[in-house]
């Protein structure tokens, strides 16, 4: 089918679903666009119908991942998501916007939300990587220490800030 | 969250109960402006499954409903009435929780604790296994079930019996790994539910896995009934003579046309009644009227004729029978169509309720509905479409005609021994005076219903007094409810699991022949809500206000689907009912691959290293359970 394909007969190719949740207009659809940039010029979010955006990640010379990223695409705004969306993801993301409050209490929500509803299947909780967003705007409400706090004391496997529209941390935080 | 929700709408769905969520994703998915509501704060109403906690959530709020919402009348404008939403169509009633274990352990048996792991492999064992995929070819699906059975067969060698009683506390720490069913519904193969989800392409959220037999209960205890040609002549139960009987039946009412006159003289007579003038033995009359046609001893003749064909249409599709189940419980069911309707633009918002309907004056169908009020807001749209929990009091002439009896059961076997997990169906005939049949549908840990080591029994028949009285009969006949809640009498569970291990080498038709012992019910619900499937939903109903019942009687989804279907050609005539839904492959991929991400070092997320391997292909929608 094209050079992609016929590298990975040799060693299988890894699917990963990672879903990406948090308040409205935290930044989740741009920094899915900014992550997925590379190798997708459209806009996916013009097209309507998609469950999730593709990445083919290459993680060493003969091994490539693809990751699909489920975004709520400021569809499920408003509520918590359905088992559906959550089922059988191998990672999650969670973020929230440091210039609003609110959207950062929340976070801890959302991570509850995912964790009642989806488990891997050896019955850990799903890996959650806390991401705050729009670290290149002034006024922050958020400080690090909370940050640091939230992350250590509910099991988020990471956290780093990030920008979508700078671009800054963007490829690092999905490592 | 805040509320900037947009105010005008093509479509107002609130409830998200089957029917209302196929009407939802069928809107949206030909371009409409969706806003479905739920006043719950989960999908599915009445049609919900739930995790243990979940359940006791449910019943919490069953019991102590929330206060009725404040007046609002400000968002009316001229010629304009509110009608004040209801709830009374959805009111659950004779709820009754029971426990049959002792909350703690003594320390002696905590001592023996079994290997976690040995369970959880368990699990993960089977969820590899028998899993189908709704897929247009037929043919692939077969071979694989064969697959997997060999693999199965092989697998469970190994089974470790897990021997440790179980406690309430230990019961309710694995909450997370029960789906409890409020409306337990099954799919006919080639039913219109599947045909819908393969059609639409909503499959590809869902999972399934096929009813691995068909029991009934017959002279007093029960009996595997042969349903595929292969299991008529596997059989032991049925003699050579009564096999062919059997077979020359089942062809005649499979091949049966208008034209033939094979039921002359019985179009009004009892399928039961033709049945006997067949000859058959008074077994192969059991299977045939209670087990494949799922009748009772009035159902019309012709009634009866076309259920057995349903039964043998969705014969041989996926499995040994012709039911599929979802995984994670119905309630999954609902939620692949919202999530589809998300997917086309519609905009969800649970725990927010319709307090009122805006319609325009006059009496019944001469007003029209011009949209809803939500937390105070005024909500416009063109069509509303309503479960009929929400529905004003007014809107139904009268109560609803019937109610549902369910039980739900937590047990520690199976109701019938076999050498692996099994998903069982059994349409329990009307016995002992009572007058209806009980359905009853047995899940295990492999659809992810409980945990390994358990069962969940769902009872369902028609209301005649409380759910506990109607389903007295059956629970008697096929489990133990004696209290085991002293700990000197909680190791009573493991004698019997001894008797469980001696079954579990033998051969399937086998089993049926040592007395079986019932399951010790560990802890069981139950409760009835009301069947507004047989409700009247035209009269005295504004205009551009479509009701969708609750779960109704019947084994499947079919109701619900037909009524959807009927609701959407109402308000979009000309237009089709979900079509397929592209693969997110087949939008996303046009020729850009070739330029593949930046190249990423090291180990990619080393927490996620249990992630499956990719089926060539179609490896961006499988669903597959995680396999180890």
């Amino acid at each position: 089918m094209d050079p992609v394909y016929s590298e990975i007969t040799a060693a299988p190719e890894k699917l990963f679903k990672v879903i990406i949740i948090g308040d409205p207009t935290v930044g989740k659809t741009s920094f899915v666009q900014r992550y997925v940039e590379n190798s997708y010029k459209r806009d996916y979010k013009g097209t309507v119908g998609v469950d999730f955006a593709l990445k083919v990640v290459k993680w060493s010379e003969t091994r490539t991942a693809k990751l699909q990223l489920w975004d709520i695409a400021g569809q499920e705004r408003f509520t918590w998501m359905t088992r559906v969306y959550y089922k059988d993801s191998h990672g999650c993301v969670i973020m929230f916007d440091l210039t609003n409050r609110n959207s950062f209490i929340n976070s801890l929500k959302w991570k509850r939300d995912v964790d009642s509803k989806c488990r891997l299947p050896d019955g850990s909780p799903i890996p959650c990587m806390l991401l705050a967003n729009k670290c290149d705007l002034q006024h922050r409400q958020v400080d690090q220490m909370e940050i640091e706090e939230l992350y250590k004391e509910h099991n988020f496997i990471g956290w780093t800030e990030t920008s979508a529209k700078e671009g800054i941390m963007v490829d690092d935080s999905m490592k | 969250m805040e509320d900037d929700l947009p105010t005008e709408y093509d479509v107002i769905v609130v409830g998200t109960g089957m029917t209302e969520s196929v009407v939802a994703a069928a809107a949206s998915r030909i371009g409409k402006r969706v806003l479905h509501l739920d006043s719950n704060e989960y999908y599915g109403g009445l049609w919900a499954s739930f995790n243990f906690e979940g359940l006791q959530k449910w019943m919490e709020d069953c019991i102590h409903p929330v206060k009725p919402t404040e007046e609002v009348s400000a968002v009316a404008r001229d010629g304009e009435t509110l009608i004040k939403a209801g709830n009374q169509f959805s009111t659950v009633s004779n709820i009754e929780e029971t426990w049959y274990i002792a909350e703690e352990l003594a320390d002696s048996q905590q001592a023996t604790s079994f290997s976690k792991n040995n369970g959880d492999e368990q699990g993960e064992k089977v969820g590899d296994t028998d899993d189908v995929k709704l897929a247009e070819s037929d043919e692939t699906e077969k071979e694989k079930e064969k697959e997997n059975d060999a693999e199965k067969a092989e697998a469970e060698d190994g089974k470790p019996a897990i021997t440790e009683p179980w406690s309430q506390t230990k019961l309710k720490k694995e909450y997370r790994k029960f789906n409890l069913d409020l409306a337990p519904k099954l799919l006919f193969a080639r039913g219109s539910l599947v045909e819908l989800l393969i059609s639409s392409n909503i499959a590809r959220y869902a999972e399934f896995r096929s009813v691995t037999r068909v029991l009934t209960w017959l002279d007093g205890h029960l009996e595997p009934v042969p349903c595929s040609r292969a299991d008529v002549f596997a059989t032991r139960h049925v003699t050579v003579v009564e096999k062919r009987m059997l077979m020359k039946l089942l062809t005649v009412c499979m091949e049966y046309e208008h034209s033939s006159n094979e039921f002359e003289g019985f179009e009004d007579k009892p399928f039961s009644e033709y049945l006997k003038s067949k000859k058959l033995t008074p077994n192969l009359l059991h299977y045939v009227l209670y087990a494949i046609a799922m009748a009772t001893d009035t159902t019309p003749c012709m009634e009866g004729v076309a259920r057995t064909q349903r039964f043998l249409n969705s014969l041989g599709r996926y499995g040994n029978t012709p039911f599929l189940w979802p995984m994670y419980g119905s309630g999954e069911i609902p939620q692949c169509f919202c999530r589809l309707c998300a997917v086309f633009g519609g905009l969800y918002h649970l725990k927010r309720a319709a307090e009122a309907l805006i319609v325009t004056d006059g009496q019944g169908s001469v007003s029209a509905c011009r949209g809803i009020v939500s937390d105070g807001r005024r909500l416009e749209s063109h069509h509303l479409v309503l479960g009929v929990g929400y529905a004003p009091p007014q809107f139904l002439q009268a109560a609803p005609p019937g109610g549902l009896s369910r039980g739900i059961f937590i047990t520690d076997r199976s109701i019938l021994l076999a050498d692996k997990e099994s998903l069982t169906l059994l349409q329990f005939p009307p016995v002992d005076g009572s007058s209806e049949p009980v359905t009853v549908i047995e899940v295990g840990p492999s659809t992810n219903a409980c945990p390994p080591g358990m069962y969940v029994v769902h009872m369902t028949c028609k209301q005649q007094t409380t759910a506990r009285e109607d389903l007295k009969t059956v629970v008697a006949k096929l489990l133990h409810t004696d209290s085991i809640t002293n700990s000197a009498d909680s190791s009573a569970q493991s004698p019997n699991k001894k008797q469980s291990e001696d079954g579990e080498g033998e051969e399937v038709g086998d089993t049926a022949k040592c007395e079986p012992v019932k399951p010790q019910v560990l802890w069981s619900l139950y409760f009835n809500c009301p069947e507004t499937s047989k409700c009247d939903f035209t009269a005295n109903i504004p205009a551009k206000v479509y009701l969708c019942s609750g779960p109704d009687l019947d084994l499947d989804f079919e109701y619900a689907v037909t009524e959807a279907k009927a609701i959407f050609s109402k308000m979009y005539p000309d237009s089709e009912f979900l079509p397929r839904a592209p693969d997110p492959e087949e939008i996303l991929l046009e020729g850009e691959e070739s330029a593949p991400g930046p190249i990423f070092e090291g180990d990619c997320a080393k927490a996620e290293n249990d992630g499956h391997k990719t089926e060539d292909g179609d490896s961006d929608q499988t669903k597959g359970e995680e396999a180890e």
